[in-house]
């Protein structure tokens, strides 16, 4: 198995995390430092839940949840892998479905929904199929000139920067900031992958988990900041502030950023469609081991199909499909592995005959 | 594998070119410039100021040697339907991504900046930082200037803007702030009012003996208009001399330019500026230029006391200023900004009732509660508020 370095790992996170940034669409009742809050609030949430896969990686010699749990038992392995399963074809669904929906609010109406979800289908199955290492390399440039796109979009704006637009005259905040903390942990699916990536992981895994939330860290409260800070309440109106900030940037050389806005999302997105990919691929070989090995290539069919036919329809808005997500990451992030942990004791203990 | 998929792929990309049937190609729309909105009992007109390439015998489409653009404008129930007016009778999609400066008529209605700019907010192709001035009369008027020194008029428009604000002497006024202004508690807002300046025969020969920069922007004026409307409309050019203040949504009254700075200084939006300071019986101008400027809320006696610190740097030497000294310049200088600070408040503060300051923000910022309690009557807390204004002055 081709395995993949810690600044490999933390970029396709850094990728993943950007898209989803990138794609945010704010309530009417947000308030900028509030959100903020919660979003370093879950950072820290996140940083405990990550503790087992990081004891799981040490124990097992980084074989992976799946694995380990296939180690145990074939149901418990079955179970575990299926799990994943549903919860990354619910991700391609989901990244596939918002990139056509907002393709089409950012870029143009006249290209129709199906068009952009057969083309980027195709790109995504082709990265994915290149394998991990080359996906993981494309990762570090697309989030390196991601960063740096990003740092110009901020650069680029007229005005006053006053920072006082970060208040917390809102009512109701312990509610808000509850709410923020269920978001942004329903918007932190990366970290599934990255459980999933694991055994792709050459070393430390508790070294690159705790950078890429250090990153995240900086990143998020960086975007949230500037777009408060420069967009005002205006950000509340905008269907994309994240676009809205790039359509209003410029400079002496480049009148405004919007078209980098699109590239660094299609690049972005692109890399969580490819490396989602590949983690239905491995759940996939372990769940039908017999099944044709290009399996996989199904599943963006079955995603893209289903988001066009809701976008068509005109119900892709009208449903909030990350409601409920937080409690599926937290399972599949934090109780799979603990149990997994907690198996493979028992059975080392019962191997001994209690003598522990 | 990889070669098929190449190919899939190219297909796939061929397909959905064909299949773009929607798509308008660069020659079927209508570059929009400049964008004038008056509102009248019959609707709301729109004037367009639409890119005409008409570069016959040069190397681009773009000939400097005449206006290239023309105007079109039409009436209807809302914008969204003056629009497509426009656009029939062009037979091109407008495009406003280029869109260069939105002139609002003095009789528009600010109470609902969502009917006033939904077009360009709904708009994905809007740059968020397109100026928005008010005319003093019709924006109609205004977008039929023919403006000297350039090929296209908007263009010229935005730089004679710029540079108004660049020396302190209009408010800043692009599209994001407007709206953020006007969708306040206090929906105040302050926009720069452009007018026309018709000169006289002896101020263009005056011109023209100024310099040559003037002499070289007249002489292309002569020419680009002789070619289009006559010779009267190149005696004439856009000035800003005072600012629309807008408050609980309608149109309060005009702040004059002494005004308009001190207005600039207090909410930082002062850069560098000349201000004319009286001594002994003669006036002066003296170039000063921001520093640091510093303001806060503070409670005091039951009140809310905004206190703005204005630190400038005079640029002006003392050795071209006989007969005044260090301490009388810095005392001359102190005085006026004060006295522009303190006016900008009596009138759009007091008089006019309009938080053209912001300072909404700031009760957000500070006192987040008292902003609470009186986010339905902000009124009432508008009366409690004083001000104080400390300016420090350094030489340069």
């Amino acid at each position: 198995m081709k395995k993949i370095t810690s600044v490999q790992m933390v970029s396709i996170l850094i990728c993943c995390l950007f898209y989803t940034l990138m794609k945010y669409v704010p309530s009417d009742d947000d308030n900028a430092l509030l959100l903020l809050c919660s979003r370093l609030l879950t950072l820290g949430i996140q940083c405990i839940i990550v503790i087992p896969l990081i004891k799981l990686y040490g124990k097992t010699d980084g074989t992976g949840v799946i694995q380990a749990a296939f180690a145990k038992s074939r149901t418990a392995g079955s179970a575990a892998s299926a799990g994943y399963l549903l919860f990354c074809l619910f991700i391609l669904f989901v990244t596939v479905g918002d990139f056509a929906f907002f393709l089409q609010y950012t870029f143009s109406s006249a290209y129709s929904e199906w068009a952009v979800a057969i083309v980027f289908s195709l790109a995504a199955v082709y990265v994915a199929s290149m394998g991990i290492s080359s996906g993981a390399r494309t990762a570090v440039v697309v989030a390196f000139i991601t960063i740096l796109g990003i740092v110009l979009v901020l650069i680029g704006f007229r005005g006053n920067i006053d920072f006082r637009v970060l208040n917390l005259a809102v009512e109701n905040k312990e509610s808000l900031l509850a709410r923020g903390i269920s978001q942004s942990l329903s918007f932190s699916d990366e970290l599934v992958l990255f459980a999933l990536l694991l055994p792709y992981l050459k070393s430390k895994p508790g070294k690159t988990v705790y950078s890429y939330i250090g990153a995240k860290a900086v990143l998020s409260a960086a975007i949230i900041i500037s777009i408060a800070v420069i967009l005002g309440d205006f950000a509340i109106d905008s269907k994309l502030p994240f676009f809205a900030l790039s359509a209003y940037s410029k400079n002496g050389i480049i009148e405004r950023f919007d078209a980098f806005f699109l590239m660094f999302w299609v690049m972005c997105a692109l890399i969580k469609a490819a490396v989602t990919l590949m983690c239905i691929s491995d759940c996939l070989g372990f769940l039908f081991p017999r099944a044709p090995k290009k399996l996989w290539m199904l599943s963006p069919v079955l995603c893209s199909g289903t988001a066009v036919i809701l976008i068509a329809l005109d119900k892709w808005s009208s449903y909030d499909f990350n409601a409920f997500s937080s409690i599926f990451i937290i399972i599949l992030v934090t109780a799979v592995p603990l149990l997994v942990i907690v198996l493979n004791k028992r059975r080392g203990r019962s191997k001994s005959g209690g003598a522990e | 594998m990889k070669r098929w998929f190449l190919w899939l792929t190219i297909f796939a990309l061929i397909l959905i070119a064909f299949d773009n049937r929607e798509s308008v190609e660069i020659s079927e729309r209508a570059l929009v410039h400049a964008v004038g909105i008056d509102q009248s009992e019959e609707g709301v007109t729109v004037t367009l100021q639409i890119f005409k390439a008409g570069g016959s015998g040069s190397d681009t489409q773009i000939d400097l040697s005449k206006p290239n653009i023309f105007v079109i404008s039409n009436t209807a129930p809302s914008f969204d339907e003056a629009m497509e007016k426009c656009e029939s009778q062009m037979g091109k999609y407008l495009f406003i991504g280029h869109n260069q400066i939105i002139v609002l008529g003095s009789d528009a209605s600010f109470d609902d900046p969502d009917k006033l700019l939904g077009y360009f907010i709904k708009n994905k192709d809007n740059y968020l930082g397109v100026p928005v001035v008010m005319a003093e009369n019709t924006a109609k008027e205004i977008m039929e200037v023919q403006l000297t020194g350039r090929a296209i008029a908007s263009e010229n428009f935005t730089d004679v803007i710029e540079m108004y604000y660049q020396n302190g002497e209009t408010v800043f006024s692009d599209m994001l702030h407007f709206i953020n202004s006007i969708k306040s508690v206090d929906k105040s807002a302050v926009l720069p009012v452009v007018s026309i300046k018709q000169l006289s025969a002896g101020e263009q020969s005056g011109q023209s003996s100024d310099g040559s920069s003037q002499s070289e922007s007249g002489s292309q004026q002569q020419s680009s208009q002789g070619s289009q409307s006559g010779s009267s409309a190149s005696e004439q050019l856009i000035t800003i001399e005072k600012s629309a203040v807008i408050g609980g949504g309608e149109f309060k009254g005009f702040i004059n330019s002494d005004e308009i700075k001190g207005l600039n200084w207090l909410t930082d939006h002062m850069k560098e500026t000349v201000i004319n300071i009286a001594s002994e019986e003669e006036n002066t101008g003296v170039t000063v230029k921001k520093r640091n400027v510093k303001d806060k809320l503070v409670i005091r006696d039951n009140r809310l006391v905004y206190t703005a610190d204005i630190d400038v740097d005079i640029l002006t030497d003392t050795g071209i200023l006989p007969g005044i000294g260090e301490t009388t310049l810095k005392k001359l200088v102190t005085t006026k900004i004060e006295q522009d600070c303190t006016s900008a408040i009596d009138t759009a503060f007091y008089r006019y009732n309009s938080d053209c300051f912001d300072i909404a923000q700031l009760i957000k910022f500070y006192y987040p509660q008292i902003y609470l309690d009186y986010s339905d009557n902000y009124d009432a807390l508008k009366e409690t508020i004083d001000f104080e204004i400390n300016v420090n002055c350094y030489i340069k």
